[in-house]
C-alpha cells in the first residue's frame, strides 16, 4: 500500500522536475536584470600559478538567555589566510574575535524598537564591531520581519553578528592582504539590513583602494529559472549537455540594479572531482575592471584551495572558517550558567524568569519527552 | 615552555589515562616519557597507548580513504592534515618532582605543553653505593643519557625476576650486570650457566673483564686452561640436596636415610655397590630403583667395581673441596661459574642445590653468632627457574631456592631466576621477588602474571610489554620510583669501551 | 732413601720442602745430606722443586746449596720467550724421561707462571714426560683446605705420563680426568692434624712409579717414621683439678710407649677453673717417663666458662685457619691505600708476615743474628728494602 502511495508519488515529482525546457534565470523582483542561460558562458578555469592569498570570513552566533523582550547571544567571527595550500598567520590582526550581543526592547515613538549592545570579550577587539548606534531598529522593520508579523528579538542578534564580519573584513583588507590578493566572504554580497550597507561599502572601498579582489561564495541557493528548476540544477544540465570542462565558471547570470547588491553573479564548479556548483559574487565594480586572465586567476586560486579530501569542490578556507566560527551548542550551557548566575547575584532571578518563561515552554515539552 | 623540545599537549583525559595531542612533526612513542612543567615542580608521565584523532569524521575518513584507494582521489589532498589528523597518546602520570620525587597525585595543568623528557629531569636515578649497572634509561626507543642501577645490596637480597620470552636479550642482561659486579668484591653470585654462554669460552665474554683474574670463577667438566674443572665428591652430597629436585616415594626416601645413618658420607657409593644393610631394612626392589635413579639422574653407577661417572662431575677421589671453595669466593664477592651445559637438568640443579645449601648454612651460622651483618650478599642466578620454582615443582617437595626465596633475605641470600613462564610461580614467591627486569614477552598469560605481581601499577602497561624489543626492559622494583624504561647495552659493547689496564712490569722467571 | 736404593730405582723425584725451613737445623741438616750423597753415590739422580718451605727471600736456602753441590738437579729451567713462559726439560740419561716442573712460591708467584707457562710446546714434546710441582691444586684440595690458595688442574700441562706433586700432606692418587697425579703426602707431618691422621691409621708413605713409554705402575712404599699414641680427654663439666686428676690417670694406665709420638688432645668446656690450671708439664713429664719420644699436646678446644665468650668463635677451628679468619674480618678496618695491603692479597701478605715473625731463633743463632734474620725477611717480603735504605 505504501510503496504504491511512494511509487505514485515520485511519479508525480519527476513529472514536476522536468528538465526538457531549462528556461533561463529567473531573480526576483526589478532589481535585476537576468541573462538567458547559453553554454558560450562556461568559461574553463585553467590552473595557473599564484601568489595571491585568499582570506575567507565567516561568522556564527547563538542565543544564550532570551524572552520576547531580551535576548543575549554568543557572537563569533572567523578569518583565515591561504597561501596556496599553506594556512598563513595573520600579521598583525585576531584571526578570531568574540562579543556577547545584548539586545532589549524599547517602546519608542509608538512603536518597539529592538536596540543592541555589545560586549566584546577582550578590548582588542573593538576595531571590529559595529557602532552600537547602527545596532537599533525597529520591529516592524520590513528587513527583519517575517511576513506581517513583528519580527522576534533573536533576529536582531544575527545583524550584530553580519555587521561585524563586514567591519572585520574591512580589517582584513586594511591590514592582512594586499594588491590582488582575493576575500571570500561566506554568502553572498547582498546587503538585507538597515545600516549595513554603509559596512559594505566601506570594505568594498578598502578593496579597491588595495587591489583586493571583494567576493562571497553561498553554500545553498534557492535561486530559479523561469521554468520552474532550480538555477543550479539547471546550469549543471546544461553543462552536461554541452560538456563544459572539468572546472568552469559561468557568467553572467544576472546583473543586479540595486545599492544593496553590488555584486556580479557567477556560478562556479571549483573541482573536476566533484560535479557540486556554487553561487559566487565579485563586487560589481571590480568585476568589471578584471581582465579574462585576472578573472582566471581569481577562480583557480579559489579551485586550488578546493581539493580537499572532506569536501571536494568546495573551498577548505571556509569549511575552517565554519568550523571555527560556529558557536556550538555544547558550548553554551557554560556561558548560560555564568549569566544566570550573575543574575541570581543581583537578585533578579526572580524577574528574569517571569519574562523567560514567556517563550520557553517548548523547551520545557522538548525536556518532558527527553528531546 | 616553547622550546623546540615541545612535542604534545594536554587535551584531555584522567588520573591514570591523560590525553595528549601529539604536535605535528612530532613522533610521540609507545612508552615515550613526557613532562609537563608547572611552577611548583614537573609531573613525569608515561605513554601506554596512541590512538588516531581527527577534526573529521570516521564515516568521512572511510569515504576519504576509499576515494584515494580505488584511485578516485588524483588530486585531492587533506588541506591543514596535520590540524585535523593527529595522534592522540594516553599517558598516565608516573612521577611528580618538586623538591623531592613522590608518586604523583594531582593532575598536570590541563593544557599543559608536553615535551620529551631530558637528562636533567632524572636527578634521583643516581647512582648507589653499591651499583648494579643495568642499561641507561628508555624513552620509548630513544636513549637518554642516564644510566639506570641496581642498588646491589637491596636487589640481590629481596631478589631478582628476569621474565622473557626466547630472544629477547636475557641472557645480554645478566651478562651486563655481571660485568658490572665483577671486581667490586661486594657482592657474591652463582651462575648456574646452562648453556655456558657468560664465561666467554669462544667469544667475550666476562672472562674478558680486567678484574676476572681477581673476581671471576669458572667451573666446567671441559675447562679453559687457567680455570677448574667441576668434580664434586660423592661424600659431599647429602639426601637433603635432593629435596625437590630427584622426586623420591616414602619408600625410597627411608632408604636412603638408612643408608645416610649406616654408611655416613659413604651413603651413595653403598647404594651404588648394593650393600646389603642388616635386618633388611630395605628392600631390594627398593634398592635398585634407586640405583636406577641415581644412574639416569645423575650418570652415577658401577662399573668394574669402581664408582663411574659418565659426565665425570661426581667422583669418589677428587672434588672434596670444591662446593667449599664455591662458598668461600662467593663470601668473597666473586663471581662463580658453574658450566652445567652438558649436564642433566638434575644433575645442573643438584650441585647448584648443594653449593646453595652450603652458603644458605653458612649464613644462618653467622647470623646466629652475629657476623652476617660483615658478609656479602650472595646471589644464585637460574636460569629456567620454573624447574625449581613452579607450583608443580614445589608440590612435590620444597627445595633450597624455594627456601632462599622464601627467607634467603634474613640471610642475604637472594635469587636471580630466569624464566619464560612467570605464571607457573607461585604468588607468594613472585611477591618475595622485589625486583623485577621485564623484557619483551608476546605472551598475555604472562605479561598478566608480571603486572599483577609488580612493584608499581603497570596494570596500563599491557601493550608497552608487548611491544618491547630486543635489548629493551622495564625495570620494576620497590626501591624505585616508578617502573623505568631502560636500554640494555650490548654486553659486546661493554667489552669494548673497557679501558686497557695499564701495562704490568714483565714478569721474571727465577726458576 | 734406603728403599730407593734398595730397589734401584733409577731416579728419584722431589716435589719441594724436604726441609720445612730454608735454613734448618743444621744436625739435621748434617743427616740429610750424608742421605742424599749416599743415593748419589748410588748413581741415582735426584730431580726437585722448591717448596714454599725453600724459599727465602733474603738468603740462599739449603736446598740451594745442596742443588748446587750437584746434589739434585732442579727441573724448573725455563725462561721467558715473549711473555710466555717455555720451560725445559731435564732428560735423565738412563731411562731418557724429560722431566720439568715449576717450583711452589710463596705469596701465589708460582700461580702467576702458570698463567704464562707455554702449555703447547710442552704439549708438544715426544716422549715420556714428568711434570713436577708444588702446591694444591684444587679439584684435589682436601675439605679441612678448602679455601687454601690452589691452581687448577687446567694449568698443568696436558698429555704427560706423570704429575708429581707435593705441598699437599694427604696422599692422593687419581688419573680419572686426564692427568696422572700423585701427591705422596708427608711422611710425618707439619701439625698436629697430619700426626692425629697418621695416628688413627693413615699410611704414610712414597710412590714408587714403574713405566716404559708410559705408566705399568704406581706402588705406595710404606714408611712408618715412627710409633704413636692417641689420648684423648673430654674436660666438659669438669673442673681444672678433676681434669689434672684423670689426665695423669690416663698417662699413667698407657703402657709401651717406647718409641711412640703421643698425642694428647684435650677438649670441652670445663666447669670450673682455669685451662692454665691443668699442669700439663706434670703430665708430659709422665708420658716421657713411660717411654713416649714425645709429647704433642692439643688444648685448642678446651676452655673455660670464663673464656666461653672468645672461645666459641673458634670452636672447631685450627690455628691457621682461625689467624686466617681473623686477617680477613679486620682486613677492612685498616685504611690503607696500596692495593697489595687489602682484601686478600692483603690477608695473605699478613699471614706470610705472621709466619716470618713465627720463626724460632736457630741453636747456635745469636739474638741480634736472629732479630735481624726476621726483620731482613719481613722488609724483603713486604718489598720495603729499597724504601728502608
Amino acid at each position: 500500500m505504501l510503496g504504491d502511495v511512494v511509487r505514485r508519488l515520485i511519479a508525480d515529482l519527476d513529472n514536476h522536475v522536468a528538465e526538457t525546457s531549462l528556461g533561463d534565470p529567473f531573480l526576483s523582483g526589478h532589481s535585476y536584470r537576468a541573462h538567458a542561460l547559453d553554454a558560450v558562458n562556461f568559461n574553463q578555469i585553467r590552473t595557473t600559478e599564484s601568489r595571491s592569498r585568499i582570506a575567507f570570513v565567516d561568522g556564527g552566533n547563538q542565543e544564550l538567555i532570551g524572552a520576547p523582550n531580551f535576548s543575549v547571544q554568543l557572537n563569533r567571527v572567523y578569518f583565515n589566510i591561504f597561501e596556496g595550500r599553506r594556512l598563513v598567520s595573520p600579521k598583525s590582526i585576531p584571526n578570531r574575535i568574540e562579543f556577547f550581543s545584548v539586545t532589549s526592547a524599547k517602546f519608542r515613538n509608538g512603536e518597539i524598537h529592538y536596540d543592541t549592545t555589545l560586549f566584546p570579550n577582550s578590548e582588542d577587539f573593538a576595531d571590529f564591531l559595529p557602532s552600537p548606534s547602527d545596532l537599533s531598529i525597529s520591529s516592524t522593520d520590513s528587513t527583519i520581519m517575517t511576513g506581517k508579523a513583528r519580527a522576534d528579538i533573536s533576529r536582531v542578534g544575527s545583524i550584530a553578528r553580519r555587521f561585524a564580519e563586514w567591519q572585520s573584513a574591512f580589517r582584513i583588507v586594511e591590514k592582512e592582504l594586499g594588491h590582488d590578493d582575493v576575500l571570500v566572504m561566506d554568502g553572498i554580497l547582498r546587503t538585507a539590513f538597515a545600516k549595513e550597507s554603509k559596512y559594505a561599502k566601506t570594505a568594498y572601498r578598502a578593496a579597491l583602494e588595495r587591489g583586493v579582489v571583494y567576493t562571497g561564495l553561498s553554500k545553498t541557493s534557492r535561486l530559479f529559472t523561469t521554468t520552474g528548476l532550480s538555477l543550479l540544477g539547471a546550469v549543471r544540465r546544461l553543462a552536461l549537455d554541452n560538456k563544459a570542462p572539468p572546472m568552469w565558471y559561468y557568467y553572467p547570470i544576472a546583473e543586479s540594479l540595486s545599492p544593496e547588491h553590488e555584486a556580479a553573479i557567477f556560478l562556479v564548479k571549483l573541482s573536476d572531482m566533484s560535479e557540486r556548483v556554487f553561487r559566487y559574487e565579485i563586487n560589481a565594480e571590480q568585476a568589471k575592471s578584471l581582465t579574462p586572465d585576472k578573472l582566471n586567476e581569481v577562480f583557480s586560486a579559489l579551485s586550488q584551495n578546493s581539493n580537499d579530501l572532506t569536501f571536494p569542490g568546495y573551498p577548505y578556507g571556509l569549511i575552517d572558517a565554519d568550523d571555527n566560527a560556529r558557536v556550538r551548542t555544547q558550548e553554551l550551557e557554560m556561558y548560560r550558567v555564568m549569566l544566570l548566575s550573575e543574575i541570581s547575584k543581583l537578585g533578579s532571578a526572580a524577574k528574569f524568569h517571569r519574562h523567560m518563561e514567556s517563550t520557553d515552554a517548548h523547551g520545557i515539552m522538548n525536556l518532558l519527552k527527553g528531546a | 615552555m616553547m622550546s623546540m623540545t615541545v612535542c604534545g599537549q594536554i587535551v584531555a583525559g584522567e588520573i591514570g589515562k591523560i590525553l595528549i595531542r601529539e604536535k605535528g612533526g612530532e613522533k610521540i612513542e609507545l612508552g615515550d616519557l613526557l613532562v609537563v612543567e608547572d611552577p611548583a615542580g614537573y609531573t613525569i608521565m608515561q605513554v601506554y597507548d596512541l590512538l588516531y584523532g581527527s577534526q573529521i569524521s570516521q564515516l568521512a575518513r572511510e569515504q576519504v580513504a576509499g576515494l584515494k584507494l580505488e584511485g578516485l582521489g588524483v588530486g585531492l589532498e587533506f588541506f591543514e592534515p596535520q590540524l585535523r589528523n593527529y595522534v592522540l597518546a594516553e599517558a598516565k602520570a608516573v612521577l611528580r618532582m618538586t623538591d623531592h620525587p613522590q608518586s604523583a597525585k594531582v593532575l598536570p595543568d590541563f593544557f599543559g605543553m608536553v615535551r620529551h623528557i631530558e637528562q636533567k629531569d632524572l636527578p634521583f636515578l643516581s647512582k648507589p653505593d653499591d651499583p648494579i649497572y643495568i642499561g641507561k634509561v628508555r624513552s620509548g626507543s630513544k636513549i637518554i643519557d642516564v644510566p639506570v642501577y641496581l642498588n646491589g645490596q637491596e636487589a640481590l637480597t629481596h631478589h631478582i625476576l628476569v621474565p622473557s620470552a626466547t630472544g629477547r636479550g636475557k641472557s645480554n642482561l645478566v651478562k651486563v650486570m655481571l660485568w658490572s659486579i665483577i671486581g667490586q668484591s661486594k657482592f657474591g653470585i652463582l651462575v648456574l650457566d646452562a648453556h655456558d654462554e657468560y664465561y666467554g669460552r669462544t667469544g667475550k665474554g666476562l672472562k674478558d673483564h680486567n678484574k676476572a683474574k681477581e673476581g671471576l670463577l669458572y667451573y666446567s667438566i671441559n675447562p679453559v686452561p687457567g680455570t677448574s674443572t667441576l668434580i664434586i665428591n660423592l661424600k659431599a652430597i647429602l639426601p637433603d640436596h635432593l629435596n625437590g629436585i630427584i622426586p623420591l616415594t616414602d619408600a625410597q626416601e627411608q632408604a636412603v636415610s638408612r643408608y645416610r645413618h649406616e654408611f655416613k658420607e659413604d651413603w651413595i657409593e653403598h647404594i651404588l655397590r648394593g650393600t646389603t644393610i642388616e635386618a633388611a631394612a630395605v628392600k631390594p626392589v627398593t634398592l635398585g630403583v634407586l640405583q636406577r635413579i641415581i644412574k639416569t639422574k645423575l650418570s652415577i653407577y658401577v662399573e668394574n667395581n669402581e664408582i663411574v661417572c659418565r659426565n665425570r662431575v661426581f667422583s669418589s677421589t677428587g672434588g672434596e673441596s670444591t662446593i667449599k671453595e664455591i662458598v668461600a669466593a662467593l663470601q668473597a664477592g666473586k663471581t662463580a661459574i658453574i658450566d652445567t651445559s652438558k649436564l642433566g637438568d638434575e644433575a645442573e640443579l643438584l650441585i647448584g642445590s648443594m653449593i646453595a645449601t652450603e652458603a644458605f648454612t653458612t649464613y644462618e651460622n653467622c647470623k646466629a653468632e652475629g657476623t652476617l651483618t660483615e658478609k656479602v650478599p650472595i646471589s644464585v642466578v637460574i636460569e629456567e627457574a620454573p624447574r625449581v620454582l613452579g607450583s608443580e615443582q614445589l608440590q612435590k617437595g620444597d627445595n633450597i631456592y624455594g627456601r632462599i626465596a622464601r627467607e634467603g633475605r634474613k640471610f642475604k641470600i637472594g635469587l636471580l631466576a630466569i624464566t619464560q613462564l612467570t605464571s607457573v610461580i607461585p604468588r607468594d614467591i613472585l611477591t618475595n621477588i622485589n625486583t623485577k627486569i621485564i623484557l619483551g614477552n608476546e605472551m598475555a598469560t604472562e605479561r598478566h602474571a608480571l603486572i599483577e605481581s609488580a612493584a608499581q601499577d603497570l596494570s596500563d602497561d599491557d601493550r608497552l610489554i608487548a611491544s618491547l624489543d630486543k635489548g629493551e626492559a622495564i625495570v620494576t622494583s620497590i626501591f624505585q620510583k616508578f617502573a623505568v624504561p631502560i636500554q640494555i647495552p650490548l654486553f659486546d659493547e661493554l667489552v669494548k669501551e673497557q679501558k686497557t689496564p695499564g701495562k704490568q712490569p714483565p714478569l721474571q722467571y727465577t726458576g | 732413601m734406603d728403599v730407593c736404593v734398595k730397589r734401584k730405582v733409577d731416579f728419584i723425584i722431589i716435589s719441594g720442602d724436604l726441609f720445612d725451613s730454608p735454613m734448618p737445623d743444621m744436625t739435621l741438616a748434617n743427616v740429610a745430606v750424608r742421605k742424599l750423597r749416599e743415593v748419589r753415590n748410588q748413581g741415582i739422580p735426584l730431580y726437585a722443586v722448591y717448596g714454599s718451605h725453600d724459599f727465602s727471600p733474603t738468603q740462599t736456602s739449603i736446598v740451594d746449596l745442596l742443588e748446587s753441590s750437584g746434589l739434585f738437579k732442579k727441573v724448573t729451567k725455563g725462561k721467558m720467550i715473549q711473555k710466555k713462559l717455555q720451560l725445559e726439560f731435564e732428560v735423565d740419561e738412563q731411562t731418557k724421561a724429560k722431566i720439568c716442573g715449576i717450583s711452589g712460591r710463596r705469596l701465589g708467584i708460582d700461580k702467576e707462571y702458570y698463567t704464562i707457562l707455554d702449555r703447547q710446546a710442552l704439549e708438544n714434546e715426544e716422549g715420556f714426560k714428568i711434570f713436577a710441582f708444588h702446591g694444591a691444586l684444587s679439584e684435589y684440595k682436601p675439605r679441612y683446605i678448602a679455601e687454601a690458595d690452589s691452581t687448577p688442574i687446567s694449568t698443568l700441562p696436558k698429555g704427560f705420563d706423570y704429575y708429581a706433586g707435593g705441598h699437599i700432606h694427604e696422599k692422593m692418587h687419581d688419573d680419572t680426568h686426564g692427568y696422572n697425579i700423585a701427591y705422596p703426602g708427608t711422611l710425618f707431618g707439619a701439625d698436629y692434624r697430619d700426626l692425629e691422621t697418621s695416628a688413627k691409621g693413615e699410611e704414610r708413605g712414597f710412590y714408587v712409579v714403574q713405566f716404559s713409554t708410559k705408566v705399568e705402575r704406581i706402588d705406595l712404599v710404606p714408611v712408618s717414621v715412627c710409633g704413636y699414641e692417641l689420648m684423648e680427654y673430654d674436660a666438659t663439666d669438669k673442673n681444672a683439678s678433676k681434669a689434672q686428676e684423670d689426665l695423669l690417670q690416663m698417662a699413667q694406665q698407657r703402657k709401651s710407649l717406647e718409641g711412640k709420638l703421643v698425642l694428647l688432645k684435650v677438649s670441652g668446656q670445663m666447669s670450673g677453673g682455669k685451662t692454665a690450671e691443668i699442669d700439663f708439664q706434670q703430665i708430659k713429664k709422665l708420658l716421657k717417663d713411660q717411654g713416649a719420644i714425645e709429647i704433642q699436646l692439643n688444648n685448642q678446644k678446651l676452655s673455660s666458662k670464663q673464656y666461653a665468650a672468645i672461645h666459641i668463635a673458634s670452636a672447631g677451628e685450627e690455628t691457621h685457619k682461625i689467624e686466617e679468619r681473623l686477617f680477613k674480618e679486620h682486613i677492612g678496618t685498616v685504611k690503607v691505600e696500596d692495593p697489595k695491603l687489602k682484601s686478600e692479597e692483603g690477608v695473605t701478605l699478613s699471614k706470610e708476615i705472621l709466619s716470618i715473625l713465627k720463626q724460632a731463633k736457630k741453636e747456635n743463632e745469636t739474638k741480634g743474628s736472629y732479630e735481624g734474620r726476621v726483620i731482613a725477611n719481613a722488609t724483603s717480603t713486604l718489598g720495603l728494602q729499597e724504601a728502608l735504605k
